[in-house]
């Protein structure tokens, strides 16, 4: 079954020109495979393991701890005005 | 072709904490953009989420308060999607397994009716930040501080009728939340906003029609028109033979109608899937009970007692108890007057329709439950009647002051000494002897006479009882 | 062959004040300048930056305060953010990034004294095995410059293998310390999950990232790991209470590990070259006393697949924040918020990571997510289970660190698979969480050969304190390279 690259490089927001697109194809049925090969496993009445470990979430206290310097986090902002991070203008 | 207009409404309340639901910075609204963004707002290389839990406190208490599940595992999981304000190019949110579980609430509908809506669900997650599309030519403007807030989004079965119910429950679960101090509902500053999912369907149907969502409503007026609009909107298109589309819409309420969302919002494939970088939240049931022995009085207790402790009558304590800042209020002017029914009665008579009037929140009242509960002390010990009353409260709500001294100021006192009413009664009694002889022979209504006469004479401020009892004297 | 010391010959030296921190700082500063251009394996050098640092060291020094690390130089792998040197996770998108904070690792060793050598190259974003993906060149294996390194820590181990630092830092989501560490003949440890801070180090895989040191040997190892590790609070995964007998190792260092039980995987090493050094270390651990057994890890091969679809899922979502928007880069000119998007992100990241990101979109997505991520879920406990099976048996698992030696540049790069397969004895560590370490343990052709230990989680004493015995009774990780010594 073909992977619809196309869709995938959408949401994901990459574009991939017709010949990277074809390559990308052959990669990912290639990787897939490989996948698919390997996960013949039986996995019936095995719950999926999101977290290596069995923790809980740890609370944190509800105090103000951080001191922020809007010029030292914006130091590295492609481009902005006033405080603010600027975009070509969104139409919604 | 009767329709019948279904809604379910996902509302999001913005969490009263003092930082923010994954990171240590300011939670507080307002400041100047990106002020408030720290490192881990902004979605930074290497940055990493810690729960607070404040937030996670105020999601179990919002549960406890619709007699909800409170589940003692819950995921957080990444909802993926592409915005400029949205940081890290997903939300964490919870997807599967939310805090909250079903829970329900019960409110006077339209006309007073008994209405109950079911709620699906409620879950914690962060906020995004806003975009201003107006402040630069070519450019949309970011400002991250709001992201990172915590949000409780609370999901309802589609249990709604019509757009007015709609309004009512957002403004049930605004005063809920202001009940139990989770968030302080102020709809201009964003703290609460919904999303409405409407359709319809033919009124001897059972299945739902197709739904359309529309976005953002930050206000209860504008639920109740945006919903209207769609609701004519989509009965127009079915009746002219057109299908509805499943999509997103936003109210426009300078042209009052709603219209469709440019962004593929409907196409989305958000992908979700648990967030590795939080483990599962575990809420052990002693925290589920402490929380609950925490709770503030809710507004269904608290009007029962109004009604079984106060001896207020039904009607009353439901009027009282539909805003805590109003049920605060009352509560405050009983403390210190211990007249329960008479604050009532003030309040809802009269305290209520100058607000209204002049279209002011109790916030804003000028008369202090101190100067309420001095006139109702006043009444009591017959410095004052019902009518002088009457005008002292005017007269404060015009010009707020120490009650006692307005008083004295426009000479409200009332009349109480004997022998100046004696005097009176005398005057009157002689100046009508026609009446006199009626009275003389029985007819007690003609007693209202003369005391209307008195009251009259001392431009209403003679103790009417007084009054009365020396009239009764004077026959003997 | 002062810049082959370890960390411990170093500590000799500036304690004796037979030179300052500065003077050791420079000679390195200077052999990268003259060497470096064949090996490729710095991204960012700072030597005003860096001398600045030994010259506070030596302040320190001559006050008599005397910590582990103060003075010793250190090189970082370039995905730990550092406040005073750009951070570029060896990307085009993070060509120029300055990170307004350090990442904790940073933190904790700057406070112990030690001085930043400067930011070493890496495989982009971590994804690789062969250091080949990088925006900033292929890094060379200094023992064979025409051959890898290894990746994705290829800088890290390319630095310490030619000598430009005593040890450095990197990072193991499926055998990015230990893979490189092998190909270069290092001593390289992957810890326990959840014990050394992820707060500050660019997220690939976050439920298999680990930070950990890459070293001459393992007695550096285990100073490095004592002062990386340890919890800390802006980390959701990191462990509260680490066990204590693990914490306790510095005072275990002295004494010989009591005897132990070692299981050999073998129906697994069929895709391996010969037997990669595997006879020769069995034959040590016999020496010293330990016992060897045959173990089954029944799921193990589909660890790769699981691996990958897991990596592959989350490294698709870690990366969604490269958008041009706050920081990072932004192509030119663009035309509306769905252009700034695709150009910035399809002009500033490389294939492989494209890649990586298309196939963990795919496994996400509707209508694949319960084949693909889900099962891989599934696959993964499957495994943790086998290794936690096997731990009632034995004590330690033993697999050779890779497949092969160090393989030629370009060869594997255009087959992403081959590539992947590389990775098949090191990613079924990081799917269980569990900790690991590679020592060099012989030769071929030239070419290092690594070993693998691996133990229960918390157990890193255990891996340390044998690879320090088999260290006293061998000499491959004295070896040096011809072209640097």
């Amino acid at each position: 079954m073909e992977i619809d690259v196309d869709h995938l490089a959408k949401l994901s927001n990459l574009s991939l020109d017709q010949k990277q697109l074809k390559k990308t194809q052959n990669d990912l049925s290639k990787i897939i495979s490989l996948i698919n090969e390997m996960m013949i496993i039986d996995t019936s009445n095995v719950h999926p393991m999101a977290y290596p470990h069995d923790n809980h979430q740890r609370l944190r206290e509800d105090v103000v701890t951080e001191i922020i310097d809007r010029e030292e986090m914006q130091k590295s902002a492609p481009k902005q005005e006033q405080g603010y991070y600027l975009v070509p203008k969104v139409i919604e | 072709m009767s329709w019948q207009p279904v809604i379910g409404l996902e509302i999001h309340v913005q969490l009263a904490t003092q930082s923010k639901i994954f990171s240590g910075a300011d939670n507080e609204y307002g400041g100047r953009p990106n002020d408030k963004a720290c490192a881990i707002d902004l979605g930074l290389p290497g940055v990493l989420p810690v729960l607070n839990e404040n937030a996670v406190k105020m999601a179990i208490k919002f549960g406890l308060a619709i007699g909800a599940e409170i589940n003692n595992i819950s995921i957080f999981d990444r909802k993926n999607y592409f915005y400029p304000d949205l940081p890290k190019g997903y939300q964490i949110s919870q997807f599967e397994t939310p805090i909250v579980g079903n829970g329900e609430i019960q409110f006077d509908g339209t006309k007073g009716k008994k209405t109950k809506v079911r709620i699906t669900r409620a879950h914690l997650e962060e906020d995004a930040g806003k975009s201003t599309h107006d402040l630069f030519e070519s450019d949309t403007a970011i400002d991250l501080n709001r992201t990172g807030t915590p949000l409780l989004e609370i999901v309802s079965e589609p249990d709604l009728y019509s757009a007015e119910d709609a309004a009512i429950y957002f403004k049930t679960i605004q005063e809920l939340v202001k009940y139990l101090k989770i968030c302080d509902g102020d709809l201009s500053k964003g703290s609460m906003r919904c999303d409405a999912n409407v359709s319809v369907r033919q009124i001897e149907d059972v299945e739902l029609g197709e739904r359309t969502e529309i976005k953002n409503i930050n206000s209860f007026r504008f639920v109740e028109q945006a919903i209207n609009s769609e609701i004519q909107r989509q009965i127009d298109s079915l009746e002219s033979g057109r299908k509805i589309i499943r999509e997103t819409r936003l109210y426009d309420e300078t042209r009052n109608e709603t219209r469709s969302m440019r962004s593929k919002e409907a196409s989305q494939d958000y992908r979700y899937f648990p967030d590795p970088d939080l483990l599962p939240l575990h809420v052990s049931d002693a925290l589920i009970e402490k929380i609950r022995a925490e709770l503030p009085e809710l507004p269904a207790d608290k009007k029962l007692r109004f009604s079984e402790e106060l001896l207020l009558d039904d009607y009353d304590a439901g009027i009282l108890c539909r805003e805590i800042d109003l049920a605060t209020y009352f509560e405050e002017v009983v403390a210190q007057c211990n007249e329960a029914k008479l604050a009532a009665n003030w309040i809802i008579s009269d305290l209520l329709a100058k607000l209204h009037r002049d279209n002011l929140d109790i916030k804003d009242c000028l008369i202090t439950p101190y100067m309420l509960a001095q006139i109702i002390l006043k009444i009591k010990d017959q410095t004052l009647s019902s009518k002088t009353a009457k005008t002292l409260f005017d007269s404060l709500w015009e010009k707020p002051g120490e009650p006692a001294d307005r008083i004295q100021e426009l000479g409200l006192q009332q009349i109480d000494d004997s022998s100046k009413l004696s005097t009176i009664v005398g005057k009157v009694l002689l100046e009508n002897p026609e009446q006199l002889e009626q009275l003389k022979s029985g007819k007690t209504k003609v007693l209202g006479y003369f005391v209307g006469l008195v009251m009259q004479e001392t431009k209403g401020k003679a103790n009417p009882k007084k009054v009365n009892e020396l009239i009764r004297a004077s026959l003997e | 062959m002062r810049s082959f010391s370890t960390i411990k010959d170093l500590q000799g030296l500036l304690r004796k004040k037979e030179l300052s921190s500065k003077e050791l700082v420079t000679s390195y500063l200077d052999k990268i300048q003259k060497e470096d251009d064949s090996i490729n394996s710095f991204i960012t050098i700072d030597r005003e930056f860096s001398l600045k640092q030994a010259e506070d060291a030596d302040t320190q020094i001559a006050k008599g305060v005397v910590t582990p690390m103060t003075g010793i130089p250190i090189a970082h792998k370039d995905i730990f953010c550092t406040k005073e040197l750009q951070t570029t996770c060896g990307s085009r998108m993070l060509q120029n990034f300055m990170p307004p904070y350090d990442a904790t690792v940073i933190a904790k060793l700057n406070n112990s004294g030690a001085v930043i050598l400067g930011k070493t190259n890496m495989d982009e974003f971590a994804m690789g095995s062969s250091n080949e993906t990088s925006f900033f060149g292929a890094v060379k294996n200094p023992w064979d410059p025409s051959r890898v390194p290894g990746g994705s820590s290829g800088g890290s181990a390319a630095a310490v293998a030619a000598g430009f630092a005593p040890a450095a830092t990197g990072t193991d989501t499926g055998g990015s310390i230990r893979q490189p560490a092998s190909f270069c003949g290092l001593t390289g440890l992957k810890p326990t999950y959840g014990s050394v801070s992820r707060y500050g180090m660019v997220a690939f895989a976050s439920s298999l990232d680990q930070a950990g040191p890459i070293c001459r040997n393992a007695e550096d190892a285990s100073l490095l790991f004592n002062i990386m590790s340890g919890f800390d609070p802006m980390d959701s995964t990191s462990i509260n209470s680490i066990d204590e007998v693990a914490k306790d190792f510095s005072s275990s260092q002295d004494k010989t590990p009591q005897k132990i039980t070692i299981g050999l995987p073998e129906p697994y090493f069929e895709n391996s070259e010969s037997d990669m050094g595997l006879v020769e270390i069995r034959s040590q651990l016999e020496k010293l006393g330990h016992r060897i057994v045959d173990i089954e890890l029944p799921n193990i091969k589909a660890a790769i697949a699981a691996y990958y679809v897991i990596a592959s899922a989350e490294a698709s979502t870690n990366l969604s924040r490269y958008d041009g928007v706050r920081f990072g880069y932004r192509c030119e000119k663009p035309q509306s918020i769905e252009d700034l998007y695709t150009r910035s992100r399809s002009e500033a990241f490389g294939a492989e990571v494209k890649r990586r990101i298309l196939t963990g979109t795919y496994a996400l997505s509707v209508g694949y997510f319960d084949e693909y991520y889900i099962k891989a879920q599934k696959v993964r406990r499957l495994i943790s289970q086998d290794f936690k099976q096997a731990f009632n048996e034995v004590d330690l698992i033993l697999t050779p660190t890779t497949p092969g030696t160090a393989f030629e540049l370009n060869s594997l790069i255009e087959d992403p698979i081959k590539m992947y397969q590389q990775d098949l004895y090191t990613v079924p560590v990081n799917l269980a969480g569990l900790p690991a370490i590679s020592i060099p343990c012989g030769f071929r052709a030239g070419m290092p050969i690594g070993a693998q230990f691996i133990a229960p989680a918390f157990r890193e004493n255990t891996l340390l304190a044998i690879s320090m015995k088999i260290q006293e009774i061998t000499d491959f990780h004295q070896q040096l390279p011809a072209g640097f010594s």
